[in-house]
């Protein structure tokens, strides 16, 4: 589903160097140790960083020149960075209003993640206000809503407690 | 070993040292406030007013353009890394470095000893002795302090945040205006007010580029100059509840900033 093919990066300290990668998976895990790029991997499929060379296919479609916002792709990153400035509701509408999903469909969506991902009783709340837990779940809401074709998330359990972290990775 | 006394004399030191800092500087704000003069007289002074009113719209005038231009260079130099970069930023911070004087005689030489004063000429643009004169010199003395804080407020958002919008959807000027200036809001407005309050107290450059219209501390410069202390004071007295207010309010969105 996703090929990287001979893909380049030089981004800040980190650098990449002629990775080729095929994930035909559901699901698909990269370990690796600190440094060693995945991240900028995951910043490339998501289209977030252009490869310096190399290409990326989705669906045997060369995407490498289409920009983030127009791939479809969720991307949660390992501090979830979910906007300070905006509460939980509308961390989660973003999107849909930049997709101008219509206010009837986005109420569904928004109602039906929030109680799939059990964070109805927050919705009002601010960012800072917020465990590692529902940070989480609040940002996975924040892209699920959008129904990506792929979800793409970084480091997705490395802030997290022991207990906490076999909960996300069961949900 | 009794500690107490070490401390006791590091703290009386240090609060005697700032004690005598303050003073230095309120106690000359202070008399003025107790002989300010003929307040009513400055008040009822068409030209005093007039003068103050264009040091006003000037400074205004000039923040804007600064905020305009200022932003998107604040943006690049806190996001970006760039051959020359540093270059960049030290030029940034010259119109800080140089005599407000020099800063008037430099842009009063490249307005007429290059082609560019010519042109702003054909095009009915005239900047000596003019309004337009002010607000450029205001801009050239307060556009490093709208860029430097305005590049410190987007150097501590969160690169991540702006990756998400795009994901989201979001082009990169949509985020931009979505989530990357709101956030640094308070930046603009320090910046903003810092930019504001250079350009208003400016006098040396102003001089030589634009004697007329006459700005504040232009008038004040020439009434003491003229007929003395007794003349100049009241518009001083004036100008200083001007830039204690912005200041003030300066202070208040730093703390504001601070608490986030």
């Amino acid at each position: 589903m996703i090929e990287l093919k001979e893909i380049s990066k030089i981004w800040k300290e980190f650098q990449l160097k002629n990775i080729n990668l095929k994930i035909n998976k559901d699901y698909c895990i990269l370990l690796g140790p600190s440094g060693a790029g995945k991240s900028i991997i995951i910043k490339c499929i998501a289209g977030i960083l252009k490869p310096d060379s190399g290409k990326i296919y989705f669906k045997d479609e060369d995407i490498t020149n289409i920009p983030a916002e127009k791939r479809n792709f969720g991307y949660v990153p390992q501090n979830y960075a979910l906007f300070p400035h905006l509460n939980v509701y509308k961390n989660i509408r973003y999107g849909l209003k930049l997709k101008k999903i219509g206010k009837i469909e986005s109420e569904k969506r928004i109602r039906e993640i929030s109680e799939f991902l059990n964070i109805k009783g927050i919705l009002y709340r601010y960012p800072e206000t917020l465990s590692g837990g529902e940070k989480q779940r609040v940002a996975l809401a924040r892209t699920l809503v959008l129904k990506p074709e792929i979800l793409l998330l970084d480091e997705p359990t490395s802030s997290l407690d022991i207990s906490n972290k076999e909960n996300i990775i069961y949900e | 070993m009794n500690k107490t006394p070490h401390i006791g004399i590091f703290l009386i030191s240090f609060l005697i040292l700032s004690v005598i800092l303050v003073l230095f500087i309120v106690l000359p704000i202070a008399n003025m406030f107790l002989n300010p003069g003929d307040i009513s007289g400055a008040i009822a002074d068409r030209e005093a007013m007039n003068s103050v009113f264009t040091s006003l719209k000037a400074a205004f005038t000039a923040t804007t353009v600064s905020l305009f231009f200022g932003v998107p260079l604040a943006y690049i130099l806190a996001r970006y890394d760039f051959k020359g970069k540093n270059i960049v930023e030290a030029i940034v911070d010259i119109p800080m470095a140089i005599p407000h004087s020099v800063i008037g005689i430099m842009l009063l030489t490249f307005i007429y000893g290059t082609s560019i004063g010519s042109i702003l000429k054909n095009f009915g643009i005239v900047l000596v002795d003019n309004f337009w004169g002010i607000v450029v010199v205001m801009i050239y003395v307060g556009i490093p302090f709208m860029i430097n804080s305005v590049r410190d407020g987007f150097f501590m958002i969160d690169e991540e945040l702006e990756h998400v919008s795009r994901t989201l959807g979001a082009s990169q000027i949509r985020t931009f205006f979505n989530i990357s200036l709101p956030l640094v809001k308070n930046n603009i407005i320090s910046g903003s007010i810092l930019a504001f309050a250079r350009g208003i107290s400016e006098v040396g450059a102003i001089l030589i580029i634009a004697y007329f219209p006459k700005t504040a501390p232009v008038l004040i410069l020439d009434r003491f100059n003229e007929y003395g202390l007794s003349a100049s004071k009241p518009i001083a007295v004036i100008m200083i509840i001007i830039s204690i207010v912005l200041f003030a309010i300066f202070r208040l969105f730093s703390k504001n900033r601070v608490k986030e």
